[in-house]
């Protein structure tokens, strides 16, 4: 698993859904936790803060999407091995191809719980080491 | 995730209009409702809803949608129930309501029959699995002491628990008050309930050590006696009294830890995790084993028969060769077996023995003889030895006495329960017990039945 001292940024324009992540993200042993309200501010997050190493970000926001962010992540070179996780609402799967393409690590099902989350996490992590 | 809940409804934004609709059935509920952001924040961060907390939601928050609350709440507590409640038609999405986490809709006034039903839902758990206090039977709660526990009373007026005890001290005020009004039942909050069970334990085997006591010997005799027989009489109760069943459950429920404790205390023989070491997690057989090993233990501090200890621990294993047969066969129905099957419940208090033997459960020579010996009758006829009357140790036939007196106390259905003395009468008859060891449990048993303020002359209505 991720080390624990990694820094998290956490995009949801949701509050509700910040806490949880982040609630949840807290429950696994992850203290060190940054939050942004859409993907706008999410990217400037990226750019204030360097050492981010990983990013849990909603699908569906406004100003800029997550799927947008995620492309803008990409595209840079600096954040071209971020580890990116996307959480989706059951009507954006079928959108999940476009973002695989985009590449995006992996995703999570909203409503998610603290299992499924923490599951999809290891599942990032083994794959970024096996390789 | 460090606060406790202290309502047993939670509103979150819900408009004026709907809680006027169900405040006439919210009434006696503690209620606690949430109309800012703020403080959904707060609840999703710090506080843990127990599974089974009834929660409604509505759309009053503006800053925060139904739809988001929904989820939040779904993520982050497992087994919550999370209704929708509007009087606002527009509101009632009911296809992005389910989506998003909520297990039911109530749109009004067309569902308030079943709004009202939901939430009688929640009364009826108050009183059983999400109860905050369990009842025991006054034990020897003395005054100007600190308890590991604090001690409530129930107000059915108010419908209120009213605490006795300050950080854990009963006045002498409060004690007399506790005897003047003859209460023979106390709550204690569940989460101290243990610790009540343990101080209970270690009192009964203080009264039953001599000491130099300003408590006279045959006072502590008494006390303890009398403490005995509280115990006991929960076995009876339970399926008898029609009052309140949860309430018969609990007092069981005291009379099998307390005497547990005891065990523990006197041997450190943890017997219930023996137990589900050598037979896995069985349900029922443990019910059965468990309410022998209280009742033989009860028994024997009752009549000096064999050490309680002792005859607990036979309890709790004498039937453990029983599985292939069926918890409810028993002496008093195995004439109906097939044959085969008949041999092989024959068979079942050697089996007990060979498996605890394979599970290399040491026992002292007197507890494995009462194992094997609980179905064998004075008059030789029993069974699987058919031994002879002196063969069979006082201890076997106290151990075979509890197991009839479980098979006949628990609820039958269809079927008015026995009075103590039915089942004493049924088992002088039938089980094959000397007259000497039936003499001396019958004084007990019958006692019992009596309320505990006919003891004797010129002794007060026991608060123990
Ligand atoms: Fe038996
Ligand atoms: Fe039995």
């Amino acid at each position: 698993m991720f080390d624990s001292s990694i820094k998290i940024l956490v995009v949801d324009d949701m509050m509700t859904m910040r806490k949880l992540v982040k609630k949840s993200l807290m429950q696994m042993g992850y203290s060190n936790i940054e939050e942004a309200a859409d993907g706008q501010l999410g990217w400037v997050k990226l750019q204030e803060t360097a050492d981010v190493g990983l990013v849990v970000s909603d699908w569906n926001m406004p100003n800029c999407s997550g799927l947008e962010l995620l492309k803008r992540v990409r595209s840079d070179n600096r954040f071209k091995e971020l580890p990116f996780v996307l959480l989706t609402a059951e009507s954006e799967v079928a959108q999940v191809r476009e973002a695989m393409a985009a590449g995006v690590d992996n995703y999570v099902l909203k409503p998610f719980t603290f299992e499924s989350l923490k599951e999809k996490l290891e599942q990032v992590y083994k794959k970024r080491h096996a390789a | 995730m460090s606060q406790s809940t202290e309502f047993d409804l939670l509103m979150i934004g819900v408009d004026d209009t709907t809680s006027k609709a169900i405040q006439p059935f919210t009434s006696d509920l503690r209620v606690r409702a949430i109309t800012t952001p703020a403080e959904v924040e707060e609840l999703i961060e710090s506080i843990q809803l127990p599974p089974g907390m009834l929660v409604l939601v509505s759309s009053a928050i503006k800053e925060l949608s139904q739809f988001e609350i929904g989820q939040a709440l779904s993520s982050s507590y497992a087994g919550i129930h999370i209704n929708f409640v509007t009087s606002e038609r527009s509101t009632f999405d009911l296809t992005n309501l389910k989506k998003n986490g909520f297990t039911d809709t109530f749109l009004f006034p067309m569902d308030i029959k079943r709004i009202e039903e939901r939430i009688e839902t929640v009364k009826v758990n108050k009183l059983s699995a999400f109860k905050k206090y369990k009842a025991v039977k006054v034990v020897d709660i003395k005054s100007n002491q600190k308890l590991p526990f604090e001690v409530r009373t129930f107000l059915p007026l108010n419908n209120k628990y009213v605490k006795l005890t300050k950080d854990g001290v009963l006045s002498d005020k409060k004690a007399e008050t506790l005897k003047s009004k003859n209460i023979n039942s106390v709550f204690i909050d569940v989460r101290e309930v243990e610790a009540f069970y343990d101080f209970a334990a270690e009192q009964m085997m203080s009264l039953g050590l001599a000491g130099n006591d300003a408590v006279s010997e045959t006072e502590k005799q008494e006390q303890f006696q009398s403490n005995v027989r509280n115990l006991f009489r929960s076995f009876l109760d339970v399926s008898t009294t029609s009052g309140d069943l949860e309430q018969g459950r609990d007092l069981l429920e005291q009379s099998k830890k307390v005497v547990e404790s005891y065990v523990i205390k006197k041997t450190g023989l943890d017997l219930r995790s023996k137990f589900r070491e050598i037979l896995g997690t069985g349900g029922d057989s443990y019910s059965h084993a468990q309410s022998v090993s209280t009742i033989a233990s009860l028994l024997s501090m009752a009549t000096g028969i064999g050490k309680p200890e002792e005859v607990a621990i036979a309890g709790l294993f004498h039937d453990i060769g029983k599985q292939g047969v069926g918890d409810e066969v028993s002496v008093f129905n195995c004439a109906d077996l097939e044959p085969e099957v008949l041999a092989t419940y024959h068979g079942h208090p050697r089996l007990s023995l060979s498996i605890l033997r394979e599970k290399r459960v040491t026992l002292i020579p007197l507890i494995a003889e009462m194992i094997e010996k609980h179905h064998e009758r004075v008059d030789g006829r029993g069974f699987p030895g058919k031994v002879q009357a002196h063969k069979i140790p006082i201890e076997a036939q106290l151990l075979s006495y509890a197991d009839a007196f479980e098979h006949l106390s628990g609820p039958h259905p269809g079927m008015k329960a026995f009075t103590p003395a039915e089942i004493h009468a049924k088992i002088s008859a039938e089980v094959g017990i000397s007259i000497e060891v039936l003499s001396r449990i019958e004084k007990f048993v019958i006692s019992v039945a009596a309320p505990e303020g006919d003891q004797g002359p010129g002794k007060a209505p026991s608060a123990g």
